[in-house]
């Protein structure tokens, strides 16, 4: 199959590729975008990359802080078109009824334009110049650029959904866009499940690509002044992202405390992240607050274990760092995409309650020789299947045969 | 190395958990640590994760279609010409003014609605705790009474003599 009116090209001799996203640039925070770039960037090494996008760099107010039109970032060609501010109140409104899943389906189109940015000079561009590229990506299925894009160049569309389950998936106005795109890029099989079960019919041709790490070079002497800098001493668990209890955190505390008092002699927990909500107090518990990425290295690099309790992710580049440090993981079983990365990678435990969550960690701290070989069998599985040259080369056979015909 | 050497170490995670998960069936058999509360927690946290699917029991037994607590605002009017004016009204001039109480009851109903669900949830798992040892009383009464049966049967019976 090759896109209407264009005969089979070769991805060999590059192709013209754009790249629809939210939220684009050097500094701007968040998993998706993040994972954008680091595509983009690489995909230009060998073709022609123009990045659609907003002038937004605040995914909550879309205040429109870049300039409009053509820039040159790096290897790509960035278009920023203008967005309008988002409208607190309406949005509230409609966001509202998304989470509380009362949505009426005649009403989700509305959510969807008030998600945001609203771009529509990115949608006429579209209309007129995208039969010039011979594929255009889509990143994340919930944001105005690409739910309202992707329907324009739907027969040379590759949407990379970035899904997780929570109330947006549900909404029932995707079981008939989830159907529209030419094929997908997804960061998890389990994620690739939970989009199939939303699509009306079969799902396009897909490919799980994750996303890429560079390998760690570990500076020992560093790491060991930076935990000293920090005041840490001696083997810790780590808990590494925002503290918050949307991201299991409360659950996660409730278990640690319950491990303390189950065990004679246990393991600190140290968490790195902004807080949000109260951390418990506890001699075991060193909360660090906002961690620089070369102490984020360090403290991975020292860590007996990672603690993972998310109980929603689409794909968890921590527990991919920790492996990258040969660190063991242990996870919330009831994430489906967790409990799958770990079980594939034999690269730690996990957990479905709390007993479940006292035993676990240990067993991992009790016992440093098996613990430390799931640490290396994560590190291996990331070579395997988190090295950006395989990502890439999965990226490029999927181009190969969906856009260019092979 | 070859790769029967490396697979031969690998250290699997299903088995770890096997056997963590069969530690921690022993210690329960044997009535260490049982922690009452567990299979509600579990139960609630299941629900709270599900809450798209969950419909309690109740509310359907009290034939209440519309149990759930609902934040979220809807602006709607019946009246065919004025109708759009008054929608327009209440979401461009009304709403933006009363915003900020809006915002702090629907953050304490969105609370209440997780406690109303965990409520039911509780109530429900008691519900069906109590119906199922009910009937396991009932089997074992009806075990007692055959059994204590079987006995008068024989205590009845006339006493054999032998000649």
């Amino acid at each position: 199959m090759t896109p209407r009116n264009r005969r089979p090209r070769s991805v060999d001799k590059g192709l013209n590729l754009a790249v629809v996203v939210q939220r684009y640039g050097e500094g701007v925070v968040g998993g998706s975008e993040e994972h954008c770039r680091a595509i983009a960037e690489r995909l230009a090494e060998k073709h022609r990359v123009t990045v659609l996008t907003s002038r937004a760099r605040d995914y909550v107010s879309w205040k429109p802080e870049c300039k409009a039109g053509e820039s040159r970032e790096g290897p790509v060609l960035v278009r920023r078109f203008s967005n309008r501010r988002r409208r607190r109140t309406r949005w509230f409104e409609i966001n509202e009824m998304m989470l509380s899943e009362d949505i009426l389906p005649e009403e989700e189109e509305t959510w969807f334009r008030e998600n945001g940015p609203r771009t529509p000079g990115l949608l006429e561009y579209l209309e007129t110049h995208g039969g010039d590229y011979d594929a255009v990506f889509f990143w994340t299925y919930r944001y105005f650029p690409s739910y309202f894009g992707l329907p324009l160049v739907a027969d040379r569309a590759i949407l990379v959904p970035t899904a997780e389950d929570d109330p947006a998936i549900r909404l029932s106005s995707l079981r008939s866009f989830f159907a529209l795109p030419r094929g997908y890029l997804f960061l998890t099989p389990e994620e690739r499940d939970l989009v199939s079960g939303r699509v009306d019919g079969a799902l396009a041709p897909s490919e799980v690509i994750g996303s890429g790490l560079d390998p760690v070079s570990e500076d020992v002497e560093d790491s060991a002044a930076i935990l000293d800098r920090l005041g840490i001493e001696g083997a810790f668990a780590l808990y590494i992202g925002r503290v918050d209890p949307n991201k299991g955190c409360a659950a996660m505390f409730w278990n640690y405390l319950r491990y303390l008092s189950a065990t004679k002699s246990p393991i600190p927990l140290v968490v790195a992240g902004r807080s949000v909500m109260d951390i418990p107090q506890s001699s075991y518990i060193h909360a660090l607050g906002y961690v620089s990425d070369e102490e984020r290295e360090a403290l991975l690099s020292r860590a007996r274990l990672l603690i993972m309790p998310s109980p929603y992710e689409s794909l968890s580049i921590a527990l991919l760092e920790a492996w990258n440090h040969a660190r063991p993981a242990l996870v919330n079983g009831r994430c489906k995409v967790l409990k799958g990365q770990v079980r594939r990678a034999n690269g730690g435990l996990y957990y479905e309650n709390p007993d479940e969550f006292v035993e676990t960690l240990s067993y991992l701290v009790e016992n440093p020789e098996t613990a430390q070989a799931l640490g290396r069998q994560g590190l291996h599985y990331v070579e395997q299947n988190y090295r950006w040259p395989v990502v890439m080369q999965k990226v490029e056979d999927f181009l190969q045969q969906t856009v260019a015909g092979g | 190395m070859n790769t029967a050497d490396s697979a031969a170490k690998t250290v699997s995670t299903e088995e770890l958990m096997v056997s963590i998960r069969q530690n921690i069936r022993r210690r329960h058999l044997a009535g260490i640590e049982v922690n009452p509360l567990e299979s509600a927690r579990s139960q609630l946290e299941a629900a709270f994760e599900s809450t798209s699917g969950y419909r309690p029991l109740i509310a359907e037994l009290i034939n209440e279609g519309d149990w759930r607590i609902r934040p979220a605002i809807r602006f709607r009017s019946d009246r065919p010409v004025v109708g759009e004016i008054l929608i327009f009204i209440k979401r461009r001039i009304v709403f933006p003014v009363v915003y900020w109480l809006y915002e702090y009851c629907s953050e304490n109903f969105r609370v209440q609605r997780r406690v109303n669900t965990g409520l039911m949830v509780l109530i429900e798992t008691l519900a069906q705790e109590n119906a199922r040892l009910r009937l396991d009383m009932e089997k074992v009464l009806g075990l007692l009474g055959s059994r204590s049966g079987e006995t008068n049967d024989t205590q009845e019976s006339p006493p054999q003599i032998r000649g």
